[in-house]
């Protein structure tokens, strides 16, 4: 992807249930959020569940920024429920409810 | 609820049975109608789904052959000829007289169908070629000639009782056992999501199973352009630490078998060192195979931590090293859990011993406090009595909580016991145990040893049968021997149970009336004529053998578990087994009682086992008579005066109270002067002077300095029993 | 917002215990009687959290079924469980490959329906 220099972040404010039905569409929208901007902030703080499908496609964003130079980070607070399903599924180190705190948590994220 | 939906599975079967005889009708003019077969197969499949479903197991069972037969005819390997449809006619009217019937239905019934069942059988066994006259009134023949020639196909029996009794044996031995670690690898294929499964469920869902450390790895996971967003990429090691079996842990993954690469390996204990501390991170790579020893003692010459050695010279991945660390964390928070469980502070019990008769002589003399502050009428002095009372009762509870042990620490010198003595007896046998986290004092636990030693050594010993008498009684050859204590109220119930031949009463009484235990005629209750093998000098062993055939040891039994106020009681079947359960009070040192007086003595009653009380007036006491027997919650209840028990004299009150006790299952009731009411109470033990007093379990000083003796209702309801089956067996009736 | 639920078998004693069961635990039912009937409502239902079915139903059967049911974009990930009995092994296999999630072997007892029901809808 065409690394942007527009430096004013995209924040994707997220709701509902990320599930595999939505995983493709989320794909979709992340990479239309990196063609807009080099700054891609995603908040969860009004995501109801969130399965395996949707993880990854988070961690593939990451990846992604990391490889190009941009920028992706969560923002906001974590919804309990989906920090202790994390936990639960080795994904999380503890349970922490700021998204930064949740970013450094996340295995093998960053 | 279940009878509402058994009265719609009937409505149901009937109209799927009459739609069914229409169906079978119109085959017999069109044979060859795909449609048709089909629709009789649906019906029968239905119908043997759903009476199963809702308990109708003859039924069932009835149409399993039926509904395999009509599976063939539907398939094409077995013709449709007009005896068949002739037969199905008859399975389907009898199929409706079934339904007339709740489980079990008349057994001229079933056998009915076990005819008609034969004729299944010869069909699908090929006979059909052969007999085409054959009539179901027919009896059932034997095989047809032909059998052999045509018999690729084979009705699978159902499983009989002997079938049966093995499977349950061997899930209650899954079920007993202790805590296992196991290390789950799991990575389900990438089209996983296609069918509907959700992943992180199925690792919850493991994860609850027990204490868990779950490690994802994520390290898969491609770039975002590249991901396959309906594809997974993920994969999972799990260490898991549960009592449950391994069979538990694969059913987690059931449906996903054939879509994921599935590891379950059990994490050798043998990996603690000699100190018991958690294993080194070398060993779990090495168990892993992520590693060899050469790699590892490479790494191991540098001043860095392994895991970081083994990254930076890229013999491992960070996530390799990573989930072995969560593994290690985990063994070494199990094993601390463990330790602390066990309880890792050790205190001389003597010590213990000594805290626990000050606790006592506080609440002693804190009765004697509250007293005093009673009579001078203070109130600031009933205040701090009163907060010195709530502190002793939270001091009393902690002291006796640091005494309970759980009993599981016994446990295993009882498997050990039989281990040996099979093998001693050339037998087969096992020990299950259930509930070893149950606490009791550790005092009670210490005197359980010895007769939990006989029981089970009894058991092994009369009970359990050598393994070839075992298999022909149909029984597997190892026997179990299930230990499980329980709480139930202030009460541990301890039972031994084993799957042997059981007591035989008959045997038993003939015994008891040989060794002078009881008298010709005599009518015993079933637990009164068991617990004969109590009795000193009882043995029922056609040899003596070395080990319990001597009639020592099962008195042993009960005469301890009586000194520690519990009731043994047994349960047998014969053929299936025996178990003995006691019951135990949880704590001997302090007790709730309530306080009665006759004349001028104190008695102490222990409140667990007081039902209630009643008055009764001297004039209802005559117009009773000899009969000491009063109606109670529409009981009748004997009773004997605590005065004539210890002859205490003086004249009996107008008014009198009764204790209504309650005592291994019977009710029994004292009559006292007075109830003064309740009562915290420390045993001491009786003086010589009173040992020989039936009746009495021990002894107690009260707040003004005098003793009050506690009695001990087990034995004295005995009494009262005894005398009261006695006054009707003599000439109490009419 | 409770799991919704269909229940597709031509028993109606069937579908009302399975019904009754997954209501008292505070799972919303509905109803359908045969493949066909069911294909038409999830057609017309959204949010369908879980479909239990039948093999053996006259009209449309229960490995049809999901094979259609499976092409509607709505319902390519649902979780579909399949009623089966003992005597059909391959049933199962079938099931698994006409693209349902798991089987619950009849007869079976409301705890371990609701245990394959919540392991499979969570």
């Amino acid at each position: 992807m065409p690394a942007k220099t527009n430096k004013t972040p995209k924040i994707v404010n997220l709701s509902g249930a990320l599930i595999i039905d939505r995983a493709s569409a989320l794909k979709d929208e992340l990479v239309a959020a990196f063609a807009e901007s080099s700054q891609v902030l995603v908040s969860l703080s009004l995501v109801e569940d969130l399965d395996l499908s949707c993880l990854q496609v988070f961690y593939a964003a990451r990846r992604s920024a990391a490889s190009t130079g941009m920028d992706f980070h969560f923002i906001g607070t974590v919804p309990p429920r989906i920090a202790k399903r994390l936990a639960t599924t080795g994904f999380l180190d503890g349970m922490p409810e700021r998204a930064e705190d949740f970013e450094a948590a996340l295995i093998d994220f960053s | 609820m279940i009878d509402k939906f058994k009265a719609a599975f009937r409505e149901e079967a009937y109209e799927l049975l009459s739609q069914l005889e229409d169906t079978l009708l119109e085959l017999e003019s069109q044979p060859k109608n795909g449609e048709l077969i089909n629709a009789a197969f649906r019906a029968i499949h239905t119908v043997k789904g759903s009476s199963a479903m809702f308990g109708f197991e003859t039924i069932s069972h009835f149409t399993h052959e039926i509904e395999s037969a009509l599976d063939q005819c539907r398939n094409g390997t077995l013709p449709i000829t007009k005896d068949f449809i002739g037969l199905t006619l008859k399975a389907r009217d009898h199929l409706k007289n079934l339904l007339e019937y709740d489980e079990p239905p008349p057994p001229e019934l079933v056998a009915f169908g076990e005819t008609l069942l034969v004729r299944y059988r010869e069909f699908l066994s090929g006979g059909h070629g052969i007999h085409p006259h054959a009539s179901a009134s027919s009896p059932a023949g034997s095989g047809s000639p032909s059998t052999a020639k045509q018999g690729a196909i084979e009705v699978s029996p159902s499983g009989g009782p002997t079938g049966a009794g093995g499977a349950r044996a061997s899930d209650t031995f899954a079920k007993g056992g202790d805590l296992s670690t196991w290390r789950i690898f799991f990575k389900p294929k990438a089209d996983i999501f296609t069918d509907g499964t959700k992943v992180l469920n199925l690792v919850e869902e493991l994860a609850s199973l027990g204490e868990a450390a779950t490690y994802a790895h994520a390290e898969s996971i491609p770039l975002l352009e590249d991901l396959a967003a309906e594809s997974c990429f993920c994969a999972w090691d799990i260490i898991l630490t549960t009592a449950k079996s391994e069979n538990d842990i694969k059913d987690v993954f059931i449906f996903v078998e054939d879509h994921a690469e599935i590891r379950i390996e059990r994490i050798s204990e043998e990996g603690m060192d000699e100190e018991g501390r958690a294993k080194r991170l070398g060993e779990i790579l090495i168990e892993r195979g992520l590693v060899t020893r050469a790699d590892l003692r490479a790494a191991l010459g540098s001043q860095k931590k392994l895991g970081q050695v083994l990254v930076e010279s890229k013999i491992l991945s960070k996530p390799e090293v990573d989930s072995a660390l969560v593994e290690q964390e985990h063994l070494k928070k199990v094993q601390d859990k463990t330790e602390a469980a066990a309880g890792s502070i050790r205190v001389a019990s003597d010590k213990l011993d000594a805290l626990v008769d000050l606790v006592g002589e506080l609440v002693t003399l804190q009765a004697r406090l509250s007293q005093t502050s009673l009579e001078l009428k203070d109130v600031s002095l009933a205040s701090i009595s009163e907060q010195f009372e709530r502190l002793i009762a939270q001091l009393r509870d902690n002291t006796m909580s640091i005494r309970m042990l759980p009993i599981g620490s016994t446990f295993n010198k009882f498997r050990r016991v039989v281990r040996d003595l099979s093998i001693e007896l050339g037998k087969e046998a096992e020990l299950v145990t259930e509930g070893a986290e149950t606490e009791l004092d550790k005092t009670v636990i210490e005197k359980l040893g010895d007769p939990l030693v006989h029981i089970i050594r009894n058991s092994l010993d009369h009970g359990i049968e050598r393994p070839d008498e075992r298999e022909k009684a149909g029984k597997p050859r190892k026997g179990i021997i299930t230990l499980s204590a329980r709480h139930s109220g202030a009460y541990v119930l301890i039972q031994v149970s084993d799957d042997g031949k059981g007591l035989d009463r008959d045997a038993i009484y003939a015994k008891g009336l040989e060794r002078g235990l009881i008298v010709p005629g005599q009518e015993m209750t079933d637990n009164e004529l068991f617990l004969l093998i109590f009795a000193p000098g009882f043995s029922t062993a056609k040899a003596v053998t070395t080990v319990s055939g001597r009639g020592v040891g099962m008195d042993v039994v009960k005469r301890e578990i009586d000194s520690l106020g519990g009731i043994v009681s047994l349960s047998t079947e014969l053929g299936k087994g025996l178990a003995v359960t006691l019951k135990i009070p949880l704590t001997l040192a302090i007790i709730d009682g309530l306080l009665v007086r006759i004349v001028d003595e104190y008695y102490v009653v222990p409140l667990s086992s007081v039902d209630g009380c009643i008055e009764i007036h001297a004039s209802e006491l005559r117009d009773l008579g000899e009969r000491r027997i009063i109606s109670y919650r529409d009981e009748l209840v004997p009773f004997i005066s605590l005065r004539s028990v210890f002859q205490a004299g003086g004249d009996e009150p107008e008014i009198e109270q009764i204790v209504i006790t309650n005592s291994q299952d019977m009710r029994v009731g004292f009559v006292v002067d007075q109830v003064v009411g309740d009562y915290q109470t420390v045993i001491k033990p009786l003086g010589r002077m009173f040992r020989d007093v039936e009746g009495l379990s021990g002894a107690t000083i009260l707040g003004d300095g005098t003793v009050a003796l506690i009695l001990d209702v087990n034995r004295l309801a005995a009494t009262v029993q005894r005398e009261a089956g006695r006054r009707i067996g003599h000439g109490g009736e009419r | 917002m409770p799991k919704k639920i269909l229940i597709v078998d031509d028993s109606a004693a069937i579908r009302q215990s399975i019904s009754f069961i997954l209501r008292q635990e505070g799972y919303e039912t509905v109803e359908a009687q045969d493949g066909l009937e069911a294909l038409t409502m999830a057609g017309t239902l959204t949010g369908l959290d879980l479909i239990i079915t039948d093999v053996n139903m006259p009209n449309l059967d229960g490995i049809g079924f999901i094979r259609k049911v499976r092409e509607l974009p709505a319902y390519k990930f649902t979780p579909i469980l399949v009623l089966t009995t003992e005597s059909q092994g391959s049933k199962m296999n079938e099931g698994k490959e006409a693209g349902a999630t798991g089987w619950i072997v009849k007869p079976f007892n409301a705890d371990k329906l609701l245990g394959i029901v919540s392991k499979v809808a969570g």
